[in-house]
């Protein structure tokens, strides 16, 4: 299982990347941002089996980089987890109506985030 | 003119409370009574850690968590689920991180001030102070078993 993992914190892609591999996942790609999450897509020929992507990011915002996912037909159905601060709520239905697969809203649980990486692999499998 | 309301401090403060136990399942105690002056910890490198959220008018609140280096380092050991033994850049953006999503969460319970937060930054050294014109400020003694004492502080300016 090979994931995208958007984020310009590092503290949070090392939370994240924890998570991921206590699930037995270690093939992960990091971005720091949503113009290097488009190329990482790109250089990996959009094989990903699904993304975490955070929607407060500079250069190109989290929901900006779901729009360019979800009109690029190579990566137009790639699962896709918002992770999102309380106070983005607006932000969180622009994305559910942009076509993000599942959301994890700051502060979470290590066990919260694995409920809605499951929920993902499961609709996946 | 008030500027730093009850219900600001208490958000914030639950906030904090929620982030800590959330994401790190660590218990925030208060200690001692809340006072209006900065003080320091004695014989310790301290870190401060400030955001701002911005809300309209020019009117922002700063929220500033400062404690001892060894104690930022235990949180964010806890934080980030692995050991740190020193003062590096880890602990310097995990701090950022922690007072971001505290911001975060506390702008979601004042929705009705639609407040925009600042970059987070952080400073190291014991003889950081603070100020804002006009401003109204507290110091929340804060102390979270696992790890040692904090404040919590927050001024506010218009």
């Amino acid at each position: 299982m090979k994931v995208l993992l958007t984020d310009d914190s590092t503290t949070m892609r090392k939370i994240q990347k924890r998570v991921l591999t206590s699930m037995g996942i270690t093939d992960i790609v990091e971005a720091g941002d949503g113009t290097e999450a488009i190329k990482k897509l790109e250089e990996n020929n959009y094989d990903f089996d699904f993304m975490l992507c955070d929607i407060n990011m500079p250069e190109m915002s989290g929901l900006e980089t779901l729009r360019k996912i979800r009109s690029t037909p190579e990566c137009a159905q790639l699962p896709v987890i918002m992770c999102t601060s309380v106070a983005e709520k607006e932000q969180v239905m622009e994305a559910i109506k942009a076509g993000a697969t599942n959301y994890v809203v700051k502060p979470f649980k290590p066990d919260d985030l694995q409920k809605k990486i499951e929920s993902v692999i499961k609709i996946e499998k | 003119m008030a500027l730093l309301k009850a219900d600001y401090i208490n958000h914030i403060l639950d906030s904090t409370g929620e982030t800590l136990d959330t994401m790190m399942d660590l218990k925030l105690l208060r200690y001692g009574s809340l006072g209006v002056k900065s003080t320091t910890f004695d014989g310790n490198q301290e870190i401060t850690s400030i955001i701002g959220l911005m809300g309209k008018n020019d009117f922002m609140i700063r929220l500033i968590m400062k404690s001892p280096v060894t104690v930022a380092i235990r949180i964010c050991s806890e934080f980030l689920g692995e050991t740190l033994e020193e003062l590096n850049m880890d602990v310097i953006d995990a701090m950022k991180e922690i007072v971001n999503i505290i911001a975060g969460a506390a702008a979601a319970k004042m929705s009705e001030n639609n407040f925009l937060l600042t970059l987070p930054v952080v400073l190291l050294g014991s003889k950081v102070s603070y100020s804002g014109a006009k401003s109204s400020s507290v110091f929340i003694p804060l102390f979270v078993p696992e790890c040692g004492r904090l404040k919590l502080g927050l001024t506010a300016n218009e």
